[in-house]
């Protein structure tokens, strides 16, 4: 049941948070000893709970309500899917131990195929033919793997028709790939023409990148991975400053201070970081990876100890600043400014989770032809497929997610953080049975450790309320 | 011996439920719990609040006992807490600044960077399309309107507009709209009603307009057609004097006239009419209730606009006949038609920002610039600001 809370800071202060109002508002101590029905309270404030009672707060507690998925939000998806995804190989050089192809993991198996090319093509034409002509609209396509430079003549082919295909929609057209960067030196002169945006996977120092190795020797790639990096930003300097990003992976082998002193010192970049995946784990290897699991929140928290000119450079980049968009975003007052559509209806309802609504932002063809939302998510769920035609089954998808829903309601309903849920239900164990944990799931208490932690850092850096606002929901 | 500190420092703050208004003069702080509103032109005041609302602040200002003992700060606080909009906090109960999460409300600076950002996508320029007004007339052609009206998803409303017993082939339109399942309404003269039941019941109903003078034999007419049939009917009176405006009583009174409304008409000389009895004026503006939502509602959108477009025979389309066409029918998608509104329209986003309004407390609270405005030729139509 959820209803108007009170909770502190680190400095003490106090605020109520009002769920049904998307209202948080600083109060009195005293207030606080009538909201704890104590003896011997200000009368001032013994009155204004009365007001602020006859207005609706500290209503009866009440279950979140919830909203089901319509097959028209499917449909406008697709039309509207912003990355297009292919993965071009499952095979790769490398044999990184954490890998989520690997033996670590029940995901896939891998089975060194690439993709078949006259499907890949067949999606995009799909994708491209419901897509309206608009300067303004962007689209990505994007190429993931394995490796997926050990498939070079699929992106070189993928390139040219989705050039060919846009010379008609003239939409924004853009090409990104996750690569280890050991093979890149070879096509970089065509990456860097094509303007592909790079996401390199790069651990930290050479210790920290440890668990890449070369598959033929074992060998830690972080040598051939910084030589090329080097003779990029040497050769390329703009194509490098403008187009190429990072991603670390956080692991018993390094600490987000080392990622960020290495990857900001060497490249002037600051690097996304990731977690090891601890879903879908093979059961013999668990302990193994419980070994090597480095929490995010305590590496940061670790991090942000010392305030430095680089705690400085990568505070958007933390984990507390992204909890404040969210909530500013999702839970606050301002949660107009960014959703004009709940400006016009008396009711707001929610879909249980936050899981993206499908293909609301990518979609994702494997090396198997089977169709998914994202290449995070377990193949078993996959979403279509393509063969002679691209089948995508709108109402089968559309009741899928709805029977999901309709399941993991009965925990949401209850939950605070319902509005700015960061759970995906693929990402939930056993989301089939009824023995279901959300992780995520947010009790009365928990709920205000959380507003805690987000008020304490804006208490902290009080410039951000505006900053966010302006440039990150209004970006 | 050391002297205990007795002067109380204090954190100032006022509720995120409370709009602010604020110009160089004036402020005005309006209580969206209870309409209850505070207005002040004191220096102090107003300077209390513009600190209060600067970005570094985050909602509260440190407030020196010095300064919380001065006359103006200390009544206005007095009232502030009275009226429970705001509060001090003794500095000595926490071991920090806290912050307040006001509303923010200068989006509309940032209009532009709003409008792309909430209607970056197709589904989400479409999703907003509400109400669909088709203009008919005897050159109305049903063959091409009615593809297009088929390529609209949702359920929008329709009007259909004018004397549709002109349309050749009406009862096509009127076949395809009783399929469909959206509100549909007839807006038409009283000398032009045509009787659509019992053949067209799904969802219609009447909008009868009715202008001075009248002539009886006609509207006797058209009332024993309507009395014939049970679908809603509202009258819609042009008024342009207050000799009009007591014809509509009689009228109504007359002919038990269950729903109606008055449409002031702006003759070019009737501005006299209009100061009396369509501008505003401080009262007026502060007895609407309005909520936080509101407040974010008008500085976003044209309410009066929003979502609506309208058709004419000619398949030209327009957010508002009086700004330029977005395009026509028989040669762009509704898609494009919407998304031209969105992207360089006049009609949906006119919002009241302009002069004298921008530098008016009650700017927010004044409804959105309507047809009126535009007749009349000036931007607001109030008694607050000449």
């Amino acid at each position: 049941m959820i209803q108007s809370i009170i909770h502190t800071s680190e400095n003490n202060n106090l605020y109520l948070y009002d769920d049904q109002r998307r209202l948080s508002t600083l109060v009195h101590p005293e207030f606080e000893k009538v909201y704890e029905q104590l003896i011997d309270v200000n009368p001032y404030y013994l009155r204004k709970y009365v007001y602020l009672k006859d207005h609706g707060f500290f209503a009866k507690p009440k279950i979140a309500d919830f909203r089901t998925l319509e097959e028209s939000v499917v449909r406008d998806n697709i039309i509207n899917v912003k990355q297009i995804v292919f993965e071009a190989t499952d095979s790769c050089n490398l044999n990184c131990t954490y890998c989520s192809l690997g033996e670590l993991y029940d995901i896939s198996d891998k089975i060194n195929k690439k993709i078949n090319t006259p499907y890949a093509i067949k999606l995009l034409k799909y994708i491209f033919g419901l897509k309206p002509k608009n300067r303004n609209s962007k689209l990505f396509v994007s190429f993931y793997g394995g490796e997926a430079l050990l498939n070079i003549n699929f992106i070189k082919r993928i390139v040219d028709v989705a050039n060919q295909l846009n010379a008609e929609k003239e939409l924004e057209l853009e090409f990104s790939m996750t690569t280890n960067t050991t093979l890149i030196l070879k096509y970089i002169s065509f990456l860097a023409a094509n303007k592909f945006r790079l996401l390199v996977s790069l651990d930290g120092n050479e210790a920290n990148h440890s668990y890449r190795v070369f598959s033929k020797n074992n060998k830690n790639s972080f040598q051939k991975v910084i030589e090329n990096l080097d003779v990029i930003q040497r050769d390329y300097p703009e194509y490098f400053s403008f187009y190429v990003n990072f991603n670390a992976v956080l692991h018993n082998r390094n600490s987000v201070k080392e990622i960020y002193e290495f990857i900001y010192t060497r490249y002037h970049k600051i690097p996304r970081i990731s977690e090891l995946n601890m879903r879908d784990i093979n059961s013999a290897h668990k302990d193994m990876l419980g070994k090597m699991f480095h929490s995010k929140i305590k590496s940061e928290a670790e991090y942000q100890k010392e305030e430095s000119d680089l705690t400085r450079i990568t505070h958007d980049k933390s984990l507390s600043y992204t909890d404040l968009v969210n909530f500013l975003k999702n839970v606050s007052i301002n949660y107009y400014i960014s959703n004009i559509n709940a400006l016009l209806y008396i009711e707001e309802k929610y879909l249980p989770t936050g899981t993206c609504t499908p293909f609301s932002k990518k979609i994702f063809l494997t090396n198997r032809n089977k169709l998914l939302p994202c290449e995070k998510i377990n193949y078993k769920y996959s979403m279509g497929k393509v063969n002679k035609e691209v089948e995508i089954d709108i109402p089968k998808i559309t009741r899928q997610y709805n029977s999901y829903f309709e399941h993991l309601k009965k925990v949401c309903q209850y939950c605070y953080s319902y509005k700015f849920c960061e759970a995906c239900l693929f990402q939930i164990d056993n989301v089939n049975t009824e023995e279901f944990v959300c992780n995520q799931f947010k009790d009365q208490k928990t709920f205000k450790n959380k507003l805690h932690r987000i008020f304490s850092f804006l208490e902290k850096y009080p410039n951000d309320f505006s900053e966010i606002l302006e440039n990150v929901i209004l970006e | 011996m050391t002297l205990m500190k007795t002067a109380i420092d204090y954190w100032f703050t006022i509720e995120p439920y409370v709009f602010v208004g604020i110009t160089k003069k004036k402020i005005l702080l309006y209580n969206t719990l209870d309409g209850v509103t505070i207005e002040s032109d004191k220096d102090e005041v107003i300077k209390l609040l513009l600190e209060t609302l600067q970005e570094e602040n985050c909602g509260v200002v440190l407030l020196t006992n010095e300064r919380y003992k001065q006359k103006d700060i200390n009544s206005f606080i007095c009232e502030l807490r009275e009226k429970f909009m705001g509060d001090v906090i003794d500095i000595a109960l926490s071991k920090g600044k806290p912050v307040q999460l006001l509303p923010y409300f200068n989006f509309s600076d940032k209009h532009e960077i709003y409008k792309r950002h909430n209607f970056s996508l197709l589904k989400n320029v479409l999703e907003k399309l509400s109400e669909i007004s088709i203009h008919v007339d005897d050159t109305t052609n049903i063959t091409k309107l009615i593809p297009f009206l088929l390529s609209i998803q949702g359920s929008p409303t329709f009007n259909i507009i004018g004397n549709i017993g002109k349309v050749t082939y009406y009862s096509e339109l009127l076949s395809y709209f009783d399929q469909h399942s959206s509100p549909k309404n007839i807006l038409c003269s009283y000398k032009n009603v045509i009787a659509l039941q019992p053949t067209y019941e799904n969802n219609f109903s009447y909008r009868i307009s009715v202008h001075f003078p009248i002539d009886m034999q006609q509207w006797n007419i058209s009332r024993q057609v309507l009395l014939n049939q049970t679908l809603p009917v509202e009258y819609v009176f042009d008024v342009s004097s207050d000799e009009d405006s007591q014809q509509v009583e009689q009228l109504v009174e007359q002919y038990q006239i269950e729903k109606y409304r008055l449409n002031p008409i702006y003759t070019g000389d009737n501005i006299r009419f209009f100061e009396e009895n369509v501008f505003l004026t401080k009262e007026d503006i502060l007895s609407t209730s309005m909520t936080i939502k509101d407040f974010f509602t008008r500085q976003a959108m044209n309410i009066y606009d929003f979502g609506k477009i309208n058709i004419m025979p000619n398949g030209d389309a327009y957010a508002n006949l009086n700004h330029p066409a977005l395009g026509n029918i028989f040669t762009d998608g509704i898609y494009e038609i919407v998304h031209k509104e969105v992207e360089a329209g006049k009609s949906w986003f006119r919002i009241r920002n302009q002069a004298p309004c921008n530098d008016c407390v009650y700017q927010w609270l004044c409804p959105p610039p309507s047809n009126y405005e535009i007749a009349i030729g000036r931007p607001n139509l109030c008694h607050v600001s000449k």
